[in-house]
Formats: structure tokens, sequence, C-alpha cells
């Protein structure tokens, strides 16, 4: 066996090593001279700081000094609603996160659906939207167009449609502009929100080490 | 009251008393203090040297867990020792920042011990300790304190200070390296000086 290091020879000295370990060190130490010495060193040590005892009469009746100084009422702890609000935020997030998230999967499988042609999309859109609207065609392709127009169309379609008919201005042409840059805003937004969930998250786990912190201060 | 009813109390757990000042038990509370003044204290005295502000600081400890109890969670923060302990070694190295010692630590008088003189060497040598103790960084000062006086496990030490073990073992390896050193030094400087 080498030389243990000094660490693991404190470790020894301090009866912190595993059994197994205990007995290599053992063994060791009986034919290694230089190893017996720093054990002794260490020992030696351990005797010379018992020198620096405590003065006679330390801490005597403290509890008499302490017990004018407790305050009549402690501080509450933490009410259980303050907790469940600080993961309130994050946990919210989350769920947005994953509710886009599940929009941009069952989008892309009706897609995949209508591709098979299993499935006609198209159909939801054209639902919505009346057909003086041309359904966007970005450069990404299919997929996007049919995403983008289901997206737009499911949530604003029956607004504008009905906000053309009260004021005559076609305002379901403002589905065939946003379309384009709905797709960047999407992913940007999916992005945006798992970020802030993050940050959230990491957040709320600073908050509670300061506050482990502040109530072991 | 003035004092603790220690027969009452005496037979409870630390988990049991911290159910009872949680509730707002003043006495349990008393139990805490007559079974730790002595570990708050000493730490706060080898830690700083000063008896008057290790009093003073064990005082402030103990209130300050006092008021800090309600919110103690044994599953976050350990045992009630080991919580108290970085109550006192936090408090401490906090008024040590605040008000650093203007006396030379090796001259700083041995509170409450005789001076009969055949102690005389002895107490040089404690004084010669105590000053080289003073100058350990805190991390390891602490560490060194909770083992080689308190008797704390390295897991002790880990959950008192909220440290790994492997850091325990090298600020206490530190220490040790530097108090053998710098007791080395002070024995060759006496023995130049006779």
């Amino acid at each position: 066996m080498q030389h243990p290091t000094v660490t693991t020879l404190a470790a020894y000295v301090d009866g912190e090593l595993q059994r197994s370990a205990a007995t290599q060190i053992k063994q060791h130490l009986l034919r290694c001279p230089r190893c017996r010495a720093e054990q002794a060193e260490l020992l030696a040590l351990t005797g010379k700081l018992q020198e620096f005892a405590l003065p006679e009469g330390l801490a005597e009746d403290l509890w008499e000094r302490v017990r004018q100084q407790l305050p009549e009422r402690r501080a509450d702890p933490q009410p259980s609603s303050a907790r469940f609000l600080r993961w309130l935020p994050p946990i919210g997030l989350a769920a947005s996160s994953l509710a886009l998230q599940a929009v941009l999967i069952v989008a892309l499988g009706l897609w995949a659906l209508t591709g098979l042609g299993w499935f006609d999309a198209q159909m939801l859109v054209t639902g919505w939207v009346p057909s003086t609207v041309k359904l966007p065609s970005v450069p990404l392709g299919d997929a996007a167009s049919y995403i983008l127009s289901w997206l737009l169309a499911a949530p604003l379609g029956p607004g504008l449609i009905t906000l053309t008919q009260a004021t005559g201005v076609d305002f379901t042409q403002l589905l065939s502009w946003l379309a384009p840059s709905a797709l960047v805003l999407v992913a940007f937004g999916t992005l945006a929100v798992l970020y802030l969930g993050w940050l959230l998250v990491y957040w709320n786990r600073s908050a509670r080490r300061t506050d482990l912190a502040a109530h072991a201060a | 009251m003035s004092t603790p009813p220690h027969g009452v109390w005496q037979g409870l757990t630390d988990e049991q008393l911290v159910g009872r000042c949680q509730q707002g038990d003043r006495h349990a509370f008393g139990e805490f203090v007559r079974r730790y003044q002595r570990l708050v204290t000493g730490i706060a005295y080898r830690m700083s040297g000063d008896i008057m502000l290790a009093e003073d600081i064990a005082q402030d400890a103990f209130v300050r867990a006092w008021q800090r109890l309600p919110g103690f969670q044994p599953r976050r923060a350990g045992s009630f020792r080991a919580w108290l302990c970085r109550i006192v070694t936090n408090m401490t190295i906090d008024r040590l920042r605040r008000s650093r010692p203007t006396i030379p630590l090796d001259k700083l008088p041995l509170e409450g011990s005789v001076r009969p003189a055949e102690a005389y060497l002895r107490q040089e040598q404690a004084r010669a300790i105590r000053a080289a103790i003073l100058r350990l960084p805190e991390a390891s000062r602490v560490t060194l304190i909770l083992r080689e006086y308190e008797g704390f496990s390295y897991r002790e030490i880990a959950e008192a200070l909220s440290i790994p073990t492997g850091t325990v073992m090298s600020r206490l390896s530190y220490a040790r390296r530097k108090l053998r050193q710098e007791l080395a030094d002070q024995a060759e400087l006496s023995q130049r000086e006779e």
C-alpha cells in the first residue's frame, strides 16, 4: 500500500474511515515509520489543542439572560399559501409552454394526417375563413401553411369575420398579413416561455436558499 | 419563573422539544438553552477569543433561534444541534467582521484562568494555541473547533456548515497543517530567545 495522504491519515485518527480502509491504514502504520510519525504528530496536536480550555464559569445560567430577551411573540412560520404562491408563476409558465407545444403538435399531426390522405386539415381552416381570404403560402412549405392557417384561423377567424360584418372593412385580410411572421413569433414565444419558466424556478430555489440561510443566521 | 424546570424536560428528545418550542413553550426552550449553552458559548469563545463577546453572541444566538424556530424544519435544516451551530457560527463571523480585535492575538488575556507560577508555561502554550487558532481563516477555524473541541463527526460538521464532507476534510487538513507549522515556528522562536 502506498503512503496515505495526510487527509486520509487524519480521517483515520479521527475514526472517520470505513472499517476496510481503516484496517489497511492500520496495517500500513505497522510497517511505515514515516506515517507513524505523522500519526503521532496529529495526535500530539489534538492533545496540545486541549490546553486552550474554556474558562471556568463560562455560560453559566445563560437561560436567565436569554429569557429576558425573548420576544413575547415570535415570527410566524411562512404560511403554506405563501409557499404555494411562490410556485405558482413557474408552474403557470410551464403549463402555458406545454399548452403551446400541444397546439403545435396537434397542428403538425393534422398536417401529417392530411398528407397521408386520412384527413383534410384545409376543411378546418376554410370552415372558419371566408372564401375571399387567400390562405397564406409561406416559404416554409405546406406544413407551415397548414399549421399557421389553423393556428391563426381558430382563435382569430370568428372575431375577424364578426368585425368585418359589423364595420364593412375586410379585417380577414389580417390573416394573410399575420401568417408569415406567426411561425417565428410562436417559436420565440415558446422559447421565451421556457426561459422565463427556468428563470422563475431558479429564482424560487435561490429564494428558498435565502430563506434557509435567514432561518439559520 | 427564573429557571427552566429541568426535570420535566430532560427526558425529551430534541425533536420533541422543537415541537414544544414551535407551540410557543418557553420552558422547553429553556431546556434547549441548558442543553446547548456550553456548546454555543464554546464555539463563540473559541472563534473570537473573547469571553464577553462570546457570551453576548451566545445570548443573541439563542434569541434568534427562538425567533426562527417556528420556521425550522428538520427535513431541510438537519438536526437542531447542527442548525444551532450554523446560527452561532454565522453570528460570530458576522460580529468578528464588524469589530476586528485591536489587541494583538497573542496578548489577549486568558479569562478566568489562574496564574500560579507553575502554570505559567502552560498558560503561555495555551495563549500561543489560541493565537494560532484565531489566525486561521474563519472557515477552517470553525471546522477545526467543531471537530477538536466539540467532537463533531465529519458528517455533523458538514450538516452544521452546509458543506460537503470532502470540504470538511480539506479544511481540517489545512487547519491542522497551519497550526502545526505555526506552533513549530513559535517553539523555535522561544528556543532562540532562551
